[in-house]
């Protein structure tokens, strides 16, 4: 009796420990991988840093924030590519690694902000001949993932980004969208609230954004 | 509890024992691959590959441990790292992946647009704003080479065939009846909305073993999947307008449009070189529905229902009298049907149908001429996908035509009427075959049984491509093409034989950074032509030869683009009525087309222009005695569009086609009697005006009002 409560309290030991041990682990990966994307400036960078959350979600596959950042590294990628054919071929990559994520995590607002920015990158490699198309499907997912978390910045950010150009391309005065930015940009970090990990990119980006406004 | 932490200990030491892995991985050329994934399998441990390709890592020795090399664009790499093996090295090369989109396809006769196909050379936004293509698929396809410009038929005569020898298919499913009616002489358009359509696949010779009863070339339509919103499009034009509603729910939409076209106000304002009766006056409605089936499936559906009236006075057709009225009216019924889904694995089933009827009435004086068309066509396709590089597809089909044509005179007894009624049964075979991705062979073969002629033909067809550099691709295609003698030829005459043609083309592209230049040269043998003797026999024959240019650039000029086509043919035949072998009428020896568009970011325009050049055309001149000598004045047109985002969900559009006023003339008519002295009078057959104007608004709303019809623009 003695003995088989020793050896279940061993078993037990040795099982917790591993656990922790691979969620240390993960948290280990996942900590360095962050890092290392916050520092990627070149291709090369974000390549690598695609490379080490692809690493990850191969051992986690029930982790869907790997994914999103490996897919996330393949945009940004086709933004920094200067190739038509490669950054369709990293978009491709992007979107093949998005797609698991839009059915797994089909009430996930973040993954629809992603695609939202996807289909935007697409818009970008030939504006002209895919404007009407990529515009339509951009912001059928970012409305998507408002209706799923209507404070989501990402999501906010993106229609602010979309309707801005938008107005721009048609000279219209952009300062009308000011009053909105100035607003997500205030309450940024009280919408961009998430557990561990959690997506929190696009302040710099709606920064970028608010350069077309008035300083006040 | 000594015992425990000691095991626990030895776990961690044995664990513990560190190695490492290097390594370099290269791709096929073996030129080292930098930003590589590299890592043991199923564990977080792992590096990428720096500038040199080259990558090293600590692990820890164990059982079954596998490097794992991976790229994007190239197959993994699993390889075994030996338990006993110390600080192992690696040098793995990587195998490009097989991607049939990446892959060589068979450019030989095969100019397609849109996404439907990888041989890309015109976008779909290229097929609606080509200048002077008016919104009318055919002229957009005009612009290519191998197509000569016969202004009064407006049908698409490709290497030296005439336009009855081009077949239109609508999602694999054929078109009876693709073009509108028009009177003698004018020139038709294409039936349908180039909106429907999100991809283009022109043929202009050894095409698929799935298309038969075409002897020149083939014009394949690939409608739009699902709409992406609910909108509601309005079209008003200088000619007319159209109203379009889409609703769209989960997994299926349909679209509902009326439209109304009345050229009269227009006509009244801009001189005709022919008096009008009733200027052209069109209208009908069309309904397409789109349901996503279980699985991948989807179903669609189109109908149409359109008629359309005309009554103009042309030259009698004896020239006696000064003028005849010709009154037509067309009423047409159209019904397309198709499925597509996977019924398990790599098998993909389509099911298809269509049903038309068309009904023309000329009137022409006292003569009435009534021709009617019954026609339906049912087909199943299947597609086997043995694996990346075998291809297999297989169908059968029946294709039912019943013609009748009856012709009274007015007032008189008179009234003759015959018809004949035909199903053409086929099979067909083929097997796409990948050697590597750059090698491609694409051979078929196609039976077909003509019941009303009581024949059965054979076509093989076959088709190469191979990659010989990364930018440089050489095609070749081969075929046998069969085809029913056209309705007026097979009226009461079953003892015809299907017309022949025989296509060789070689043909070699070259692309360099945005840029396309494709050469093909051709050669097609006609057999089995029908002759005019008496009775009818089918032993015309004749010949074309020629060689089509065609160069695109979207990258020299910013914001622009850019193409030209040039083609040269030769061609002769001996059929019909011809007394020997000559050139037809209808052949282009040097056809030159120049289209540009540009994109004002500053004007939100995108302003387009293209020069038409087609060298002199022979006709026969009664008054010679040689046959098909006398030469037309060459054809030239220069056309203009210009189309305005007004704002984001209204744009405006205006063009001219032929802005520099050129003379054009498509032939001349003669007089049936000489004179008393013996001379034929001769009235030319012109365009219906020297100049046509077009401008137009299309609005579209959605909720979001983000949507335009950038790309209807030139409706």
């Amino acid at each position: 009796m003695k003995t088989s409560k020793t050896l279940l309290t061993v078993f037990t030991l040795l099982f917790s420990i591993s656990l922790l041990a691979n969620d240390s682990a993960y948290t280990k990966a996942m900590g360095n991988a962050l890092t290392q994307f916050g520092e990627a400036q070149t291709i090369a960078d974000l390549q690598m840093t695609a490379n080490s959350f692809a690493r990850i979600s191969n051992v986690t596959p029930e982790d869907w924030l790997s994914p999103y950042y490996e897919s996330q590294c393949y945009v940004l990628i086709s933004f920094r590519e200067k190739e038509t054919a490669k950054k369709d071929e990293y978009l491709d990559k992007a979107q093949k690694i998005l797609n698991p994520l839009l059915n797994s995590q089909a009430t996930n607002s973040e993954v629809f902000a992603l695609q939202s920015l996807l289909y935007t990158a697409r818009l970008t490699v030939d504006p002209m001949t895919r404007g009407q198309e990529y515009m339509a499907l951009s912001s059928g997912a970012y409305q998507r993932s408002l209706a799923l978390n209507p404070t989501n910045p990402r999501a906010l950010y993106l229609q602010l980004s979309n309707e801005v150009g938008m107005a721009q391309f048609f000279g219209e005065d952009v300062s009308r969208y000011c009053d909105r930015i100035h607003e997500l940009y205030s309450h940024w970090d009280e919408f961009n609230v998430g557990e561990r990990f959690y997506p929190n990119w696009g302040i710099n980006q709606l920064e970028d954004l608010m350069q077309n406004c008035p300083s006040n | 509890m000594k015992t425990i932490l000691l095991t626990l200990f030895i776990i961690i030491s044995l664990n513990a024992y560190s190695q490492k892995v290097s390594g370099i991985v290269y791709d096929n050329n073996m030129s080292p691959l930098p930003g590589a994934n590299v890592y043991i399998e199923n564990t977080f441990i792992g590096t990428s590959t720096d500038t040199s390709g080259s990558f090293s890592f600590n692990y820890e020795k164990g059982d079954s441990l596998y490097l794992v090399v991976e790229y994007i664009g190239f197959e993994n790499s699993r390889n075994a790292i030996s338990p006993a093996s110390e600080n192992p090295f690696f040098e793995i090369v990587l195998v490009e992946e097989f991607n049939q989109l990446n892959a060589v396809s068979i450019i030989a006769g095969n100019y397609s647009s849109g996404k439907a196909h990888s041989s890309v050379v015109m976008t779909s936004l290229d097929v609606v704003t080509t200048a002077g293509s008016l919104g009318d698929i055919n002229a957009a396809m005009r612009s290519l080479p191998g197509t000569s410009n016969n202004g009064e038929s407006g049908k698409l005569f490709v290497h030296g065939g005439e336009g009855s020898e081009t077949g239109t298919y609508i999602d694999g499913i054929y078109v009876h009846m693709p073009y509108t009616t028009s009177a003698p002489n004018m020139a038709v358009r294409g039936r349908f909305n180039p909106f429907m359509f999100s991809g283009t696949s022109f043929s202009t010779g050894g095409y698929s073993a799935e298309f038969g009863q075409a002897l020149s070339s083939v014009l394949t339509l690939h409608t739009n999947d699902m709409p992406l919103e609910d909108q509601l499009d309005f079209s008003i034009m200088t000619i007319g307008g159209d109203v379009a509603g889409t609703k769209k729910w989960n997994n299926g939409a349909i679209t509902a449009s009326v439209n109304y076209m009345n050229l009269q106000p227009y006509m009244e304002i801009i001189p005709q070189n022919y008096a009008w009766n009733q200027e052209p006056i069109a209208y009908g409605g069309s309904f397409s529905l789109r349901q996503q089936t279980k699985g991948s499936g989807m179903f669609k559906l189109y109908a149409s229902a359109d008629r359309s009236n005309l009554s103009q006075f042309q030259p009698s057709r004896d020239l006696n009298t000064e003028v005849i009225d010709i009154n037509v009216e067309n009423s047409n019924q159209f019904v397309n049907a198709n499925w597509r889904g996977i019924v398990g694995g790599s098998l993909f089933l389509t099911l298809g149908g269509s049903y038309t009827h068309n009904k023309d009435v000329f009137i022409e004086g006292e003569n009435q001429l009534i021709q009617e068309l019954h026609g339906n066509h049912l087909k199943a396709a299947l597609k086997y996908y043995f694996n990346d590089k075998v291809t297999i597809r297989g169908g059968i089909e029946n294709v039912y035509t019943s013609f009748s044509q009856s012709f009274s005179r007015l007032n008189t007894e008179y009234d003759s009427s015959s018809t004949y009624s035909d199903n053409v049964s086929a099979l067909f075979v083929e097997a796409q075959v990948y050697t590597s991705p750059k090698f491609l062979i694409n051979a078929g073969l196609r039976v077909e049984n003509v019941s009303y002629l009581n024949q059965a033909t054979l076509s093989p067809r076959i088709s190469l491509a191979y990659q010989l550099t990364s930018t440089t691709t050489l095609s070749f295609a081969y075929g046998v093409f069969n085809q029913n003698p056209i309705p007026e030829q097979l009226l009461n005459r079953s003892y015809l034989q299907n017309e022949q043609a025989q296509h060789f083309i070689l043909s070699l592209e070259k692309e360099f950074k945005g840029r396309i230049l494709r050469t093909e040269a051709y050669y097609k043998n006609y057999s089995n032509l029908v002759k005019y003797d008496q009775p009818f026999t089918n032993s015309g024959y004749g010949f074309a030869y020629g060689l089509d240019v065609f160069f695109k650039d979207t990258k020299t000029i910013k914001n622009a683009s850019y193409w030209i086509s040039y083609s040269f043919l030769q061609s002769e035949r001996d059929f019909r009525q011809y007394p020997f072998s000559a050139k037809p009428t209808f052949a282009v020896t040097h056809g030159v087309t120049v289209v540009y568009k540009h994109w004002i970011e500053k004007w939100r325009s995108y302003v387009g222009a293209s020069m038409r050049y087609a060298s002199p055309r022979v006709y026969n001149d009664l008054n010679s005695s040689e046959f098909n000598t006398a030469e037309l004045p060459a054809y030239t047109s220069v056309d203009l569009n210009w189309s305005y985002l007004f704002k984001q969900n209204i744009i405006f559009y205006a063009s001219i086609s032929n802005l520099l006023g050129y003379e054009n003339v498509y032939g001349y008519q003669y007089s049936p009697e000489p004179d008393p002295q013996g001379y034929y009078a001769a009235s030319p057959i012109l365009p219906p005006a020297k100049r046509f104007f077009f401008v137009g608004c299309f609005i579209t709303l959605t909720k979001k009002g983000e949507a335009n019809q950038l790309d209807k623009i030139n409706n």
